[in-house]
């Protein structure tokens, strides 16, 4: 014994231990781990070293580039392509590509009326019954998502061969957009919004921020005009919309219109504008007519207002947003037609409407389109139905009786990953692979040509849907049936009365026809890259082309801005909602779960919603008013009807809607879906009636009144974060616009009104004000800045912080409990109302401090301040007494409660990277140590600390943030960007008052002085006395 | 006791004698809302030590023989053929894993190589002609939670047989250093490369060295 160290001793002690604790199976024998090296392996393969990807999000229509991280041949992370147009932005839901390729819900192989079955013998039988059903003088039809690049063109093709009626829908889609756009520019396409230079941004409810099209554009734009460094200006945010949702959050002026006079209101701000700047043209004549004071009266905006709105839209350059899903009304295309007026007259129309970078969503149909596909279907004259992508079961009203009309198909084809509500049982399921796994190309953008290749083999039994469709055509339509292209077959019954309306796939020429003969659908579309997007390049080689086109992402067109004549010959008319005392029914997308294609996605499910911090469920947003009237407790739930249907589901009193307004998430209610989705929450579709804008079709999600009352039972929806309000401390502080402006160069010292805490004399006067000391930093002093300016609480931190860290979710009865593990908190405080709404959003994390109250605390030294700056966490250190999170001012401590578990295959999307914690370990934000070392590694190598520009976007969080507001580096280099932003006059440090001395500083919001709650943080207020103790 | 401590490194002392767990069971119902969640206590140490927790090991016994799916004789390559450690291993100086060559590297050679009477290099010929690759029992194997980097290490001017021992005289490799955590920081406190590469900035750069997260992240 007198050789036995204290190490050898607890080692023998616990050895003992556990032998006789457990003494019913103590082996000693040791695990057999193998090491299996490649067969032949790629010289560009380095075990253990991270390869990229770059290729193209499919999470929506938008196609943003995307780099896939894949490590010993498994995608391991997902984040922005910098060197596409989308910037290197990437959102939440960009992020669920990933988790989709792992989710434990996906079909092995194909499965024929829920029996495994093989590809020839599925790919056979649908043949036999295309052929028959053409036989019959029944229809092959195609019900799918948007699709644009070389799968539009294989179906345009393969549309032709065979007959097939086609209808491309998407639940959130964009059919308003192009109808006003047909209708008021003659043009096939949308425009694109540049808010980058606006000085005043105008929004009748479209979701820009958050699910709109394209919204990776509208962020990049955002950031800029809300910069006050990159334009000396800070951008005025106007929303008309009904409540306040993720985009309005933002707004400095909420201007809610009574239901349904959304359209008259931008009628009248149309004419306003159009006498302020004194417009003639043959435009005039359309606003001629338009009351203004009646608008004013009967949207309940006062006519100054709106005045008032007009004179900003028009001194200084401005955009004016339509309307989108999240307004989608009966009046939708005529809300939109009434923006482009409005922008037509501020002369915005080729500024910040711009044509030549349009949006190009491929075949758009609507919602009538699909209806009377599905009338069809029912009625027993649709042989063959291809379903790609949608799920008409849960995203149309129960008055179309979707389910019904597919189980009167005779053979119907799912290409699908996984189980959702419009698979029936006798569906033949073609698993198609993810968004990692298949080749494919995508131009939403004119000028945008973006690549999708493999990241990762599939390991289960898929195909491309490219590669069915390829086998199709030379099954069914082989070369000598070539001449017949015919205009895909188009609706007669659904045509919409807008000119110019449908909508017919562009005919392809027998000269550009690719055919079916190519060997794989990775061979389709290279060979239609040679023939069409090289030309455009005007290289000299084709195979260097199109090898630097994959290192890219694709290949990229700067098509100029360009201006579209106004051509709209009559002014819209505006129906309204239909008139009743009830309030009215607005259904908006979830900000993760977009119309519900994610709900099977446990990330998605687990991030909190934005502003209500919801998880896992539907809910309802009512205002206080109406909250108290029903004397709502907070447990309780409400029962929202309609005369269509009704639902049940806990509620949120939100304080950015108004009495006459009830809201429900779109998202969550599925009857089938995997695992995660199935059965949470309520579908606030079955409330609507099946109504449809006249003159686009499009399904109108803003078009019921309906009654709220109190409901039997417990709620099953709970706030991740409960507090609206800051109760007077400066946790989010603002600056007014004025002062942001004026001091963006950092000459004024801080403009942050903080508390003054006066330190104790006793401390003053003996110079040793702490008491420990000051921390070592010899090299870097690793530190962060979070700009809340254009923070716009998107979540995307979060989900990519989850990704790269191995963060479990825990599922909604452990997050009930508060045991979510999210190293992000993405604070939201409610301050202001009425028009002033504050929402004020902060993405609170470890701070890293120099003086970290949780490091004295460690029984086992698990945590520690580095050389680096970093406040480290050991986990194999931990035994988990919870000290430090008790100790942690930020609470940004997590305690692992369990084990959690990644069921089977979800399990290989972990990060070999980063350790994964056991159940009694405390975790917590780590800066990404993992990207820390492995950046200084690599410079190292050469000798050098590692430069700022290797540092400002390393970690996940600073990556993914599409608003850039996420500055990471070392604060201990002057030069480096954080070092910059923390001498900002707006930056401050949270609870600074503590003397923890952070490492992260954040950037005040600027809010315009009008808007402003007040110069100081909250409600302002002084230090607490009991402060005065030090 | 059975002649562990050697072998094994336990993990938590505390959970070893708090947690006299052992064998009970988890307790917890699931509900069958949550089954999707389901929970467990141990589930992230490999399934064969799920009776075992808080025991980890970091590779086969020391100073022991190993049996190999192939018999593969080091000295030979090294001593009687001349053959560099990195010829094979050609990942040791660049990335984080030594790497273990591919069949294709082996078959460079054996290609040629005359197999009568040598069954082992049947063996080679068969799983490469299957295109399976061979599986290969880890010799040393850190616990998941330490992150170790050969290229740090080889650039840094330490030999191989530091860690690994003698190799070039053994004919299967086996482990002969503890690995330990204490047997690391000897080296990270005292090494001469230390010196030698970081001259002034040595005392530095073993401060660096002491950090946790060095090799835990």
């Amino acid at each position: 014994m007198a050789t036995m160290n204290r190490r050898d001793f607890l080692r023998n002690a616990a050895v003992a231990g556990s032998a006789t604790a457990a003494a019913c199976t103590y082996d000693p024998k040791v695990p057999v781990e193998n090491v299996l090296p490649y067969v032949n392996q790629d010289d560009d393969v380095l075990p253990g070293t991270a390869q990229y990807f770059a290729t193209t999000c499919t999470a929506c229509a938008s196609a943003c580039g995307m780099l896939a991280r894949v490590k010993e041949g498994r995608a391991v992370f997902v984040e922005g392509n910098p060197d596409h147009p989308s910037g290197g932005r990437l959102c939440t839901r960009g992020h669920m590509v990933l988790t989709e390729t792992y989710n434990p819900d996906r079909f092995d192989g194909p499965l024929n009326a829920g029996k495994p079955t093989t590809w020839d013998e599925a790919l056979a039988g649908i043949q036999q019954a295309v052929t028959q059903a053409r036989a019959d003088g029944k229809a092959v039809a195609w019900l799918g998502q948007y699709r644009t690049g070389s799968l539009r063109r294989l179906l345009d093709e393969l549309g032709a061969g065979i007959g097939l009626r086609r209808v491309h829908w998407e639940a959130l889609g964009a059919e308003t957009l192009l109808a006003a756009s047909r209708a008021a520019f003659n043009k096939d396409a949308i425009p694109s919004f540049d808010l980058a230079d606006a000085h005043t941004i105008v929004s009748f409810g479209m979701d820009f921020l958050s699910t709109s099209l394209d919204t990776m554009h509208f962020i990049d734009g955002w950031s800029q005009a809300r910069d006050p460094q990159h334009g000396g200006f800070v951008a005025r945010f106007v929303a008309f919309e009904p409540r306040v949702g993720a985009t309005s959050a933002q707004a400095d002026n909420f201007l809610p219109p009574t239901p349904g006079t959304e359209a008259l209101v931008a009628m009248a701000l149309a004419r306003l504008v159009h006498d302020k700047v004194k417009y003639s043209g043959p435009a005039s004549a359309l606003v001629g007519a338009v009351d203004v004071a009646a608008a004013a009266q009967a949207s309940g905006i006062p006519l100054e207002k709106l005045e008032q709105v007009a004179g900003w839209i028009t001194e200084a350059p401005s955009v004016v947003l339509p309307g989108g899903h999240a307004n989608a009304s009966v009046d939708g295309t005529a809300l939109a037609i009434a923006t482009f007026l409005i922008n037509e007259f501020a002369g915005n129309v080729g500024r910040s409407v711009v044509f030549g970078r349009e949006l190009q969503l491929g075949q758009v149909n609507s919602y009538t389109e699909v209806k009377a596909l599905l009338d069809d279907a029912r009625a027993g004259r649709v042989g063959v139905l291809f379903v790609d992508g949608v799920n008409p079961v849960y995203n149309l009203p129960a008055a179309d009786k979707a389910g019904e009309a597919l189980d009167a198909v005779g053979t119907l084809v799912h290409f699908a990953r996984e189980i959702d509500d419009s698979l029936r049982p006798a569906s033949i399921v073609l698993p198609t692979g993810s968004g990692l796994e298949d080749w494919g190309d995508a131009e939403v953008v004119a000028g945008v040509h973006s690549i999708l290749q493999p990241a990762m083999l599939s390991g289960r039994d898929t195909r491309a849907l490219g590669d069915v469709l390829l086998a199709f055509g030379k099954a069914l339509a082989p070369a000598a049936a070539a001449p017949a292209v015919v205009p895909a077959p188009t609706d007669a019954a659904a045509k919409a009365p807008v000119e110019g309306e449908p909508v017919a796939a562009p005919v392809p020429t027998p000269s550009s026809r690719m055919g079916f003969d190519h060997a794989d659908f990775a061979a389709y579309v290279k060979a239609r890259w040679e023939r069409e997007i090289y030309p455009l390049a005007g290289g000299t080689s084709f195979a260097r082309f199109w090898v630097e086109s994959l290192q890219r992402g694709g290949f990229f067109q700067e098509l100029p801005k360009a201006r579209a004549g106004l051509v709209l010959a009559a002014a819209p008319t505006v129906t309204g909602l239909a008139a009743g005392s009830d309030p009215a029914l607005v259904v908006f997308p979830h900000p993760h779960l977009a119309d519900g294609r994610h709900a099977n996605q446990p990330w998605a499910q687990e991030l909190p919603d934005t502003l209500t911090s919801f998880s896992w469920t539907t809910w309802v947003e009512i205002s206080p008013a109406t909250a108290r009237n029903l004397g709502l407790g907070e447990t309780d739930k409400v029962k929202v009807r309609t005369e269509h249907g009704e639902l049940e589901a806990g509620y949120f009193a939100s304080p950015g809607v108004p009495d006459n307004v009830i809201a429900v998430n779109l998202g969550n209610g599925h009857e089938q879906m995997g695992r995660y989705g199935t059965g949470r929450g309520a579908n606030p579709v079955r409330l609507l009636p099946s109504a449809a804008d006249p003159l686009s079709g499009a399904l109108a999600y803003y078009s019921a009144r309906a009654s709220v009352s109190r409901a039997v039972g417990e709620s099953d929806a709970f706030a991740q974060i409960g507090n609206l309000d800051q109760d007077g401390r400066p946790i989010a502080n603002i600056v007014t616009v004025a002062e942001a402006v004026e001091h963006v160069e950092g000459k004024a010292g801080s403009i942050v009104h903080l508390h003054e805490i006066p330190m104790d004399e006793r401390l003053t006067s003996t110079g040793i004000t702490d008491m420990y000391p000051e921390p070592q930093h010899p090299t870097y002093r690793f530190g962060m800045a979070i700009d809340t300016n254009v923070c716009t609480g998107c979540m995307a931190c979060v989900v990519a912080c989850n990704l790269e860290n191995n963060v479990p979710f825990v599922g909604p009865d452990q997050s009930r409990r508060g045991r979510m593990m999210s190293w992000i908190r993405m604070d939201r405080f409610w301050e202001g109302e009425g028009e002033h709404q504050d929402v004020r959003h902060m993405p609170s994390l470890c701070q890293h401090c120099a003086h970290a109250p949780c490091e004295g605390v460690c029984p086992v030294l698990a945590t520690y301040h580095n050389l680096d700056g970093l406040n480290a966490m050991i986990y194999n250190r931990c035994v988990g007494t919870r000290y430090c999170a008790n100790n942690c001012p930020y609470t940004a401590r997590r305690f692992n409660f369990h084990s959690w578990q990644w069921p089977e295959s979800m399990h290989l999307m972990l990060n070999p990277d980063v350790s994964s914690r056991e159940m009694g370990v405390m975790e917590k934000c780590t800066f990404c140590v993992q990207r820390i070392r492995g950046v200084k590694d690599t410079w190292r190598d050469v000798g050098e600390t590692a430069p700022d520009s290797a540092l400002q976007k390393l970690t996940a969080c600073a990556s993914a943030c599409p608003s850039g507001a996420i500055t990471f580096g070392n604060a201990k280099d002057a030069d480096s960007l954080v070092a910059k932003k923390w001498q900002s006059p707006r930056a401050y440090t949270l609870l600074g008052e503590l003397n923890t001395k952070p490492g992260i500083r954040y950037l005040a919001r600027a809010r315009f002085s009008d808007g402003a709650v007040s110069d100081a943080g909250g409600h302002g207020g002084t230090a607490p006395a009991h402060h005065e103790e030090g | 006791m059975r002649h562990l401590p050697g072998t094994f490194l336990v993990l938590a002392v505390f959970g070893a004698t708090l947690g006299s767990s052992g064998c009970a069971t988890e307790a917890a119902a699931e509900n069958a809302a949550e089954a999707a969640f389901t929970r467990g206590t141990k589930n992230l140490l490999p399934p064969e030590l799920f009776d075992r927790e808080l025991v980890v090991a970091v590779g086969q016994p020391l100073d022991e023989p190993i049996e190999q799916p192939i018999v593969f004789p080091h000295d030979r390559h090294v001593q009687t053929l001349g053959m560099d450690c990195q010829y094979c291993h050609s990942s040791a100086r660049k990335g984080t894993h030594a790497g273990v060559p591919p069949t294709q590297l082996c078959m460079g050679c054996h290609n040629l190589v005359p197999t009568e009477g040598r069954p082992e290099l049947d063996k080679l010929k068969d799983f490469y002609a299957r295109n399976e690759p061979i599986p290969w029992v880890k010799v040393h194997d850190l616990p998941d939670f330490v992150y170790f980097s050969h290229k740090r290490h080889v650039t840094g001017g330490v030999q191989c047989q530091e860690c690994h021992g003698q190799v070039q005289e053994m004919g299967v490799a086996q482990r002969v250093a503890t690995l330990e955590m204490g047997w690391c920081l000897d080296c990270h406190a005292q090494h001469d490369s230390i010196d030698e590469n970081y001259g002034t900035k040595a005392e530095l750069r073993r401060a660096e060295l002491k950090d946790c997260y060095t090799c835990h992240k």
